[in-house]
């Protein structure tokens, strides 16, 4: 059993706002792009700095902020689609960094919008089976190094971003803080949302910048979600008024307020993307850090959480801050 | 389909892409319309929230007026 404990995030310097969008792509104005996406400006990796970098940054900031000692972290997890490198493990790196002890693990996740979700499940398993006590969960991706500027679907949406999160031992035996955790997955979709650049499938020579089909991820939105929340809702025994607050994968304001309008959780329904855009598995810890800002003494409030998106891939969380 | 189902969702995805109220009519054709990504995943939305109907995107980019549009729509309501 285990329990959040404290989340940081990181961001890049570099902002990319929708005024500056607008003279890119002048049949957007700037107002138009934050009424269609509800994104005010979204930050952007510099050059020469790596997933891995920002990732690092998170990391630092949570240690310091909770006067952890880096030789208590007994496993390190980072979810990411954009390593540093095919091979060593990003993860590995990191570690070094920090100055994790060498009884620490670390291994990265290769997940998207679902990536927080799997991490939670990934440190709660971890520590309930007794293999660590204390696993610091990073998510960080830089989306912007794969998208076509000119691509103005996916310029406006995506932004470079980092989390980290701490996760402890809970040994109250009468609360689940993490937990019940489900998945889904339908690869028929893979190329809904897809980046032929890197990888072996395909050969240099053609690599491509990401694609993303809006109208079928937004058809799978819509369609799949509420189906597979409310089977989550059955079979975990859950239902949505013992919720204070659903945080869903800040996707885009537009697809966000009509999955919560659906779902009939409007009112409960966290949208908190304006800052920072889409950062993929970032999103979610990226809004539960505001949320933890916004009200200090946030405890035993019961929220939903759920990510999903590339893959296809989805998944739900329960957790009590 | 009723006809005050489809006014109200003409007057909905009037709305969202920015256009007077009554431009969009069963009749209207997208020569004068910005048809683009946005305005197809914003009548994939309301489809499903005024019909209760995925429609296909790909379909729906090929749609040159809301005659199209309501056609589709048909086609995906049980029958």
């Amino acid at each position: 059993m285990s329990r959040i404990a404290a989340i940081a995030s990181h961001l890049p310097e570099r902002v990319l706002s929708n005024e500056e969008l607008a003279t890119r792509f002048p049949s957007w104005s700037a107002s138009k792009i934050y009424a269609k996406t509800g994104i005010l400006e979204r930050r952007i990796a510099a050059d020469s700095e790596t997933a891995g970098d920002l990732a690092f940054e998170a990391a630092n900031k949570l240690l310091k902020a909770s006067s952890l000692s880096p030789d208590a972290v007994d496993m390190l997890l980072l979810v990411t689609q954009t390593p540093d490198q095919a091979l060593p493990t990003t993860a590995c790196r990191i570690h070094h960094q920090l100055g994790l002890p060498q009884s620490c693990g670390a291994i990265d996740l290769n997940q998207g919008c679902s990536g927080y979700i799997y991490g939670l499940a990934m440190a709660d398993g971890l520590i309930s089976s007794g293999t660590a006590d204390t696993v610091l969960l990073l998510t960080s991706d830089t989306y912007s190094k794969l998208i076509d500027p000119d691509d103005r679907s996916v310029a406006t949406l995506f932004g470079d971003g980092a989390s980290a999160t701490l996760i402890c031992r809970d040994d109250n035996p009468n609360v689940s803080r993490i937990g019940p955790v489900r998945f889904g997955t339908d690869g028929g979709g893979a190329d809904f949302l897809r980046c032929d650049f890197g990888g072996w499938r395909t050969s240099q020579s053609q690599y491509q910048s990401l694609h993303m089909d809006g109208a079928a991820i937004l058809s799978f939105t819509l369609s799949v979600l509420p189906k597979a929340l409310k089977e989550y809702l059955r079979i975990t025994g859950n239902n949505l008024d013992s919720y204070d607050h659903v945080v869903f994968h800040q996707a885009n304001r537009f697809i966000l307020e009509r999955l919560y309008a659906k779902i009939g959780v409007t009112d409960k329904g966290v949208v908190s993307m304006a800052d920072s855009g889409n950062t993929v598995s970032s999103t979610i810890p990226l809004a539960l850090e505001k949320l933890m800002l916004e009200d200090k003494r946030i405890s035993n409030q019961k929220i939903l959480l759920s990510g999903f998106g590339v893959g296809l891939s989805w998944g739900f969380a329960t957790i009590i801050l | 389909m009723k006809p005050e189902k489809i006014s109200d969702f003409l007057f909905a995805l009037a709305d969202v892409l920015e256009l007077d109220p009554e431009a969009l009519t069963p009749t209207t054709s997208f020569s004068d319309i910005d048809w683009d990504s946005l305005a197809i995943i914003s009548t994939i939305a309301l489809a499903d929230e005024h019909f209760g109907v995925m429609i296909p995107g790909q379909e729906l980019s090929e749609c040159k007026g809301i005659p199209d549009v309501l056609d589709l729509v048909k086609s995906e309501l049980p029958s």
